[in-house]
């Protein structure tokens, strides 16, 4: 005779096995994919860490208590976005082609200088003149050109943005950034806008008010 | 000395009413609202209480339940609207009827000076109830979200920790109350710890938290802890199955003390 088959202890088992595959696929999916977030994360601080010492060796300015450089002229943005979008090999070779035509600005300067010193109280050759001021002028242009570049707009990176960022990132600190939704996130920073668009009404409508008062005590003929 | 009259006291009282009325429509949006005034508008404010209990809620279409908090919220928040804006209508009238009594007569200035002092009160305590009203609201909603959440993985009352944004501006309550003593590590709750009402100073001091947050305008918001997860340096983290953040704390904070 056949052995009877216990479809209901085989179903059992199967579930339970199908559930524990799925418990274990879920938690491996949420490791990785915060593994992965928190490498996203970190990489993206060095290379915010990185271009804000980069911009601080290029200017030299002044820094905030946080160590950030300041620079309360200049609008703000973002570093860490590059509207540009521009290589950096491409920004290497602006920025050394403005060393050079800068460095060829300052020699031309001095052998102009030295020109002048030595031909005090003599006449000077107009021909070598003219050669001069032409290089130079060659070398003005070959700044100017670069200037124009994005190499260094880059390398001017406006620095109260760059302070802007920085106390945006230690407002909302990483443990927020990690552990807060995007929802979330959002709903704090709607509060604020909530909370800021109330009493701009506020402030907008509040003048009406003494208007409003000073002309009824004005027709009433209380005011002196 | 004859005062301000009947008729011009009630052009004042709708003048204030009206900047009153204005606000808790920016605030509420078309809310039931006490005053009889029919308001005319084209269009709508775009961010309201009400956006804001949804967004928490993660963007999730409420219930009926959740629609019924959220018209309690509501209706707070517009009774103390309500009560501000019958305080400073009396305040500006007494206050400039008891000048026009006692001299005669009022100069702009003074209008200017009386109405700018009584306003100004008003104006701070209209952000106070605004700030308070919508981090109330906020952690509402986000509470509404763990309580379905909790639902879905079987936990009646689910574990929960409020994320402190920390800078400078953090107070001492937050970091106390919500972080543990390396001030980094979230403090776990169950739901049920959690109150819902406004704190007061006695509660702070007593280590108490709640949706309303901390005090007015408190950023903390409202997350909750899935089981086996803890926390690494501060950021949520999956530790193992069965792990228990909750007791591992308790048992810290005991053995610790």
């Amino acid at each position: 005779m056949s052995k009877s088959i216990d479809y209901k202890a085989k179903y059992q088992a199967l579930m339970a096995k199908y559930m524990a595959s799925v418990e274990q696929a879920h938690q491996m999916g949420y490791e990785k994919g915060y593994n992965e977030g928190t490498q996203d994360s970190q990489a993206q601080q060095m290379a915010d860490m990185q271009a804000q010492q980069a911009a601080m060796m290029g200017q030299g300015g002044e820094v905030d208590e946080n160590g950030n450089p300041i620079d309360p002229g200049m609008d703000q943005q973002d570093p860490s976005q590059d509207p540009s979008g521009m290589d950096p090999m491409m920004q290497q070779a602006d920025d050394a082609q403005m060393q050079q035509g800068t460095s060829e600005v300052d020699s031309k300067l001095n052998e102009l200088e030295s020109l002048v010193a030595k031909s005090e109280g003599k006449k000077l050759d107009s021909k070598e003149i003219k050669e001069l001021l032409k290089s130079l002028n060659t070398a003005f242009n070959k700044v100017k050109e670069s200037s124009k570049s994005t190499g260094l707009r880059k390398s001017l990176t406006p620095f109260k943005k760059m302070k802007k960022m920085h106390k945006q990132v230690k407002a909302k600190s990483t443990s927020f950034q990690a552990n807060v939704k995007e929802a979330g996130k959002k709903a704090l920073s709607d509060q604020a806008s909530i909370v800021d668009n109330i009493m701009k009404s506020w402030d907008a409508q509040e003048a009406e008010v003494t208007g409003d008062i000073s002309k009824v005590l004005g027709a009433e003929g209380h005011t002196k | 000395m004859k005062g301000i009259s009947s008729g011009g006291k009630r052009v004042i009282e709708s003048s204030i009413e009206k900047l009153f009325n204005d606000v808790a429509y920016k605030l509420l949006g078309p809310f039931t609202r006490q005053s009889k005034s029919i308001l005319f508008t084209s269009k709508g404010p775009s961010k309201t209480l009400a956006h804001l209990f949804v967004q928490a809620m993660n963007n999730r279409e409420p219930n009926a339940k959740e629609r019924d908090l959220l018209k309690g919220l509501l209706g707070t928040a517009e009774n103390y609207i309500s009560s501000l804006r019958d305080r400073t209508k009396s305040n500006v009238i007494d206050a400039i009827d008891g000048e026009i009594k006692s001299k005669g007569s009022i100069s702009p200035d003074k209008i200017k000076e009386i109405v700018g002092r009584e306003m100004g009160k008003s104006r701070d305590h209209m952000k106070l109830i605004t700030e308070a009203e919508s981090t109330k609201v906020r952690n509402h909603g986000a509470a509404m979200d763990i309580l379905k959440v909790g639902d879905a993985i079987g936990t009646k009352d689910p574990v929960c920790y409020f994320v402190v944004v920390h800078d400078d501006a953090t107070c001492k309550y937050c970091l106390n109350n919500h972080l543990l003593s390396d001030q980094k590590t979230p403090r776990v709750f169950k739901f049920s710890q959690i109150k819902h009402t406004y704190l007061t100073t006695a509660d702070r001091k007593a280590g108490e938290v709640s949706t309303a947050g901390q005090h007015p305008h408190c950023r903390c918001t409202l997350v909750m802890l899935s089981p086996g997860f803890g926390f690494k340096d501060g950021k949520a983290a999956w530790i193992g199955m069965g792990h228990d953040e909750l007791g591992s704390q308790n048992t810290g904070i005991s053995a610790g003390s």
